[in-house]
């Protein structure tokens, strides 16, 4: 008797708003640019060379201060930057973020965490050679802030360095870390996220890993989703993300730390 | 060993001896015969089966399919002692000086109700159980509808009105409105944590050893306490001290045995019934090229039962039951082999001992001792380098000890007290993650004491007329934080003129142990968490207001129920946004608090259950329908505002028919209905372009190839699809090898295939802009057959 012969699935109702919503989407942090990406809700007709919201206009402002109106980079591409270079992003202060679509205004506002958490020490050392990579411990000590509404996780070589989505404790350690054999040294980055950053990535957690199977697939029934993804939309009128982290950085040379 | 044997022999060889003796003297005295039938007062239809202890001979007797016992003694003082559920204790003295014919009548109290084994069709009058209670023998099981030809009792019960099932399949019970781990599920008074096997399929209640099982739903007595919502209780058959029987059954999904000897006749007995599935039995299950499913389950019920005086009864039982289920993968893109262990097993065993000290008292003790436990396992091994396995396991244990006493004493006729405490010792390691790759990590584990106080009072003020009133005080915790609360319980029931009665009851109940379950979309695991001092337990206030008419028209037996009930809950817990039992393993692997994962809320429940029973002839129909509405509102959730619970299903309908075709076959149909119940679906999709952390600059390139993110709105915003069936089963009796009964089942379950949600996911197709987001809901169970085969002896 075969149990996948009785796993029968079926396409629903799409329970979900059918009409396209507007979607804002910015991260910021000291020492990188503003950029605001628009974009519109998921729809079956979307087409690929649609120009989105090409009359939109963001603004972008320090709290108490004047807004100022960020560039589109092309009609094609709905990305506005500081092309100016105007805002320095600042710990703990507060910024504003405004767009302008038709008749719709869409609000978000968030404040920058105040403190990061910071690297005390990182090693790490290389074990093995294994066709093109070398494997190795990494083994880092954080000290993390004392505000409790922080997030933290390590990041390096363009990916996420902890699996969990965020880190538990002041000590990591992973025992088979590892980086092509040609890289000399790496920047190890302790990333402290925001409260609403904190939400996104982790709602980007769960459906990268418990959702989307195939039909007829077991792991729907095992591994699917039990729970609630969070609310991460901190934008009013509209839905997206204005969220922010603080960075703390740490040069690891493999070879030396290798011998 | 051989000193006990030979101790053992002499004693029963005196005992004989003494007893010959007794025979002799007695031998040369005028012999005459005793006629005695056994009638239902309620019904005045004769008791089969039942046995007489004749004393002083200690004998026991069956009655006949008519409910007589023929005895033929000398003349003499004699006594029969009739002690059998669901009737209450009887015993007649008899001076026996010539020929004589007596009607015994024997009563049970108000709930319950004697059900004739033989007949399908049995009356039930509808005012004779109080507002939310709901009695099922062991036997009214064989005649109703099997799902995949396996009987099971939580499926039984679910027929009723006001209990609902949280999804196709599952073997447990959501009653009005409250979730299935806020349900009592005693066996031989020993709580159950988990009662499903194999995805809920059926439950740990083996229907062969099933006497009794009374489920309350409102008007609780106060012996019982822990949870909020309901009890079932389920008491289990003795062993047969007379002679060796046994059953066997073989279904679809499971093979179960029943044997039960008696070791010293009349006094000790002991018996053993299994389980176990099929699929165990095939040990392993192969279903795609490159997965494999083990679906194993088992359980063992085993009791001794030592009888040394007709005052005094002793009841040793044991407990086993295990669930497993494995997956095994090869990914052969990523060369790794995944293998996912999903395990529970509880174990148990009593000892109870129960005194009469006469007609008016008797005394029930009890003490136990039980362990739990609950693992889930994901492990990883590379098909290139077995050095780099990975494995995660959450593990979930409680283990307790416990002592309780019961006393009932008949203070008058028309006065009853029910009076009791227990003590229980838990030892709890609520979750503990290990890994491979770090230092494994645990909420700390705690040890807890649990004291209980009831005290209760059964008036019947007329014939039948019954209040009764009871106060429970309940304590739990130690030396860090301890809770108590005190639990009124009171409730009326009462027959009036022209067979028609009233109930009203009104219960506080707490609940200090939480089962935490999944809120959203798929798989149900649920794992256990004791109250502490950032969890507070769970409490609920009671009322209910029924009423009950019964008619009889010559052939027509016609009976209506309505119950009214309302549920007030505090401190009811439910995961944080971002939190299931899966991700706990992934997410957290430090517990300093288990307020970090779960929050704390109140609920409300109310609505309408209403009942009848069509009974012409050899035809019985039931229906039962509810209407019903249940929401939650918590500080943490849903920005504070109320949301429908998971348990909100507004209308449920059961139609079960019977029909006795002839003397040996029978025909039972049930259709189920509820409409959906809520979940939690996204108010919109969206992609996001990959952010890089390093840079600060998004990646454009792969945005249409990004996963998809969930964008939320209210919970429980979406109801699924209705769910309803059909299923159908005949019965035949037999005699097996000319002289054992058989029961021969077959059946279909879901007679027009209806594809019933199981869970839901949201899944992704594409088209030429990129993928979109689509809804898939998954159903397990198509039309299937329907098969066992029970042979008694």
């Amino acid at each position: 008797m075969s149990l996948n012969a009785c796993i029968r699935t079926t396409t629903e109702d799409i329970p979900w708003n059918t009409e396209p919503v507007p979607v804002v989407f910015s991260i910021i942090s000291p020492g990188r640019a503003v950029e605001v990406v628009l974009s519109k809700t998921q729809q079956k007709k979307q087409s690929v060379n649609e120009s989105v919201y090409p009359h939109a206009k963001v603004f972008f402002a320090k709290e108490n201060t004047a807004w100022i109106e960020l560039t589109r980079v092309s009609l094609n591409s709905p990305v506005y930057t500081d092309s100016e270079n105007y805002f320095e992003i600042e710990p703990g202060k507060t910024y504003l973020l405004k767009v302008e679509i038709d008749n719709l205004t869409l609000y978000a506002e968030n404040t920058l965490p105040c403190e990061k958490a910071t690297i005390t020490n990182a090693v790490y050392c290389e074990t093995k050679s294994f066709y093109n990579y070398s494997y190795g411990t990494l083994k880092v000590d954080m000290k993390f802030s004392k505000n409790k509404e922080y997030a933290y996780f390590l990041y390096a070589l363009s990916s996420r360095v902890n699996e969990e989505p965020f880190l538990n404790s002041e000590s990591f350690f992973a025992a088979d870390f590892y980086i092509e054999n040609d890289i000399a040294e790496f920047n190890l980055n302790l990333i402290t996220c925001d409260p609403y950053l904190e939400k996104y990535l982790k709602a980007e957690y769960i459906a990268n890993n418990f959702q989307n199977f195939s039909d007829g697939d077991v792991n729907a029934i095992i591994f699917s989703y039990g729970g609630v993804t969070p609310d991460w939309s901190n934008v009013k009128r509209g839905i997206g993300l204005f969220g922010s982290y603080l960075v703390d950085v740490e040069s690891i040379r493999t070879e030396e730390n290798g011998q | 060993m051989k000193k006990t044997m030979k101790y053992w022999c002499i004693t029963i060889v005196l005992l004989l001896s003494i007893c010959n003796l007794r025979l002799i003297a007695q031998e040369s005295k005028p012999r005459f015969r005793l006629n005695a039938t056994f009638i239902d007062a309620k019904t005045s239809k004769s008791i089969k089966n039942i046995a007489v202890n004749v004393l002083p001979y200690n004998r026991k007797v069956f009655t006949d399919k008519n409910g007589q016992v023929i005895l033929n003694m000398p003349q003499g003082e004699y006594t029969l002692v009739i002690d059998e559920y669901p009737f209450n204790k009887k015993e007649l003295d008899i001076l026996l000086r010539c020929d004589t014919s007596i009607t015994v009548k024997l009563e049970s109290p108000f709930y319950l109700h004697y059900l004739d084994e033989v007949e399908v069709i049995a009356k039930k009058p509808a005012t004779e159980t109080a507002a939310g209670i709901q009695y099922l023998g062991g036997q009214t099981m064989t005649t109703l509808p099997a799902m995949i030809g396996e009987r099971d009792l939580l499926k039984a019960l679910s027929l009723s009105a006001g209990i609902s099932s949280s999804s196709e399949g599952a073997a447990d019970l959501q009653v009005r409105g409250g979730l299935h781990g806020q349900n009592l599920f005693l066996l031989d008074c020993v709580p159950l944590y988990s009662t499903q096997h194999t995805y809920g399929m059926i439950s740990a209640y083996n229907p062969s050893i099933v006497r009794t099982a009374v489920l309350y739903k409102s008007d609780f007595p106060a012996e019982y306490g822990g949870k909020i919502s309901s009890v079932l209780n389920v008491t289990t058959v003795d062993a047969d001290f007379t002679k060796t029987t046994g059953e066997a059954e073989i279904g679809i999904l499971s093979t179960k045995g029943l044997l039960s000897i008696p070791v010293v006749k009349e006094k000790l007995a002991f018996s053993i019934a299994g389980r176990v599935s099929n699929y165990s039995l095939l040990n392993l299950l192969s279903v795609m090229d490159d997965t494999n499913i083990g679906l194993h389950f088992g359980d063992i019920n085993a009791s001794l039962v030592w009888k040394p005086t007709h005052k005094d009864k002793f009841k040793l039982t044991f407990f086993h039951n295990s669930d497993g289920t494995s997956i095994g993968q090869q990914d052969e893109q990523a060369k790794n082999n995944i293998d996912i262990n999903i395990k529970n097993r509880q174990q148990s065993i009593g000892l109870n001992w129960q005194h009469v000290f006469s007609e008016k008292s008797e005394n029930n003790m009890h003490i136990y001792a039980d362990r739990y436990r609950f693992v889930y396992g994901l492990s990883t091994e590379s098909q290139l380098n077995k050095s780099e396995s990975t494995f995660y396991k959450l593990r979930s244990t409680i283990s307790s000890i416990a002592f309780e006493n019961k006393y009932r004493y008949n203070i008058y006729n028309n006065l009853n007290l029910n009076a009791g405490f227990s003590m229980k010792g838990y030892d709890f390691s609520p979750i503990a993650v290990t890994f491979t790759k770090s230092e494994s990590a645990s909420q700390k584990s705690t040890k807890q004491f649990e004291g209980n106080l009831y005290s209760q009072l059964d008036y019947n003020f007329s014939t039948a007329q019954n209040i009764h009133v009871g106060l429970r005080s309940s304590t739990i915790g130690n030396k860090d934080n301890f809770y108590s609360s005190l639990e009124p319980r009171l409730g009326y029931h009462g027959v009036f003129k022209h067979d028609f009665s009233l109930s009203a009851s009104l219960s506080r109940m707490a609940q200090a142990i939480h089962r935490i379950a999944n809120p959203g979309l798929g798989f149900p695991v649920e794992l256990f968490t004791p109250s502490s001092r950032t969890l507070k337990p769970e409490n609920s206030w009671i009322y209910s207001l029924g009423a009950a008419k019964d008619f009889s028209f010559s052939n027509l037996f016609f009976t209506v129920k309505v119950d009214l009930w309302y549920k007030q809950m505090l401190n009811i817990v439910e995961y944080k946004d971002g939190y299931d039992a899966l991700t706990l393993l992934v997410f957290k692997q430090q517990f300093n608090n288990i307020h970090e994962v779960i929050t704390q809320g109140k609920g409300t429940a109310y609505g309408l259950d209403f009942s009848t029973d069509f009974i012409l002839k050899k035809l019985s129909i039931t229906a039962d329908y509810t209407l019903m509405r249940a929401e939650n509102q918590f500080d943490e959730l849903n920005n504070g505002k109320p949301f429908a619970a998971s348990t909100d299903i507004r209308h449920t309908l059961s139609l079960t028919g019977k029909v006795k075709l002839s003397s040996v076959w029978s025909f039972s149909t049930t259709w189920q209905y509820n409409s959906g119940r809520p979940i939690t679906l996204p108010e919109y999709v969206s992609i996001s372009p990959h952010f890089d952390f390093e840079t600060g600059k998004y990646d454009f390139e792969s945005m249409e190839h990004h996963n998809l993110q969930n964008v939320m709105g209210e919970r429980n915003n979406y109801r699924t699809r209705a769910f309803h069936k059909m299923d159908i089963s005949f019965s035949k009796k037999s005699k097996a090898f000319k002289k054992y009964d058989s029961l021969l089942t077959i059946g279909v379950y879901n007679l027009y295939n209806r594809a019933n949600p199981y869970l839901y996911y949201i899944s992704t197709e594409n088209n030429a802009a990129g993928s979109y987001p689509i809804l898939k809901s998954l159903s397990l169970f198509p039309v299937l057959p329907a098969f066992s085969y029970m042979i008694k002896f």
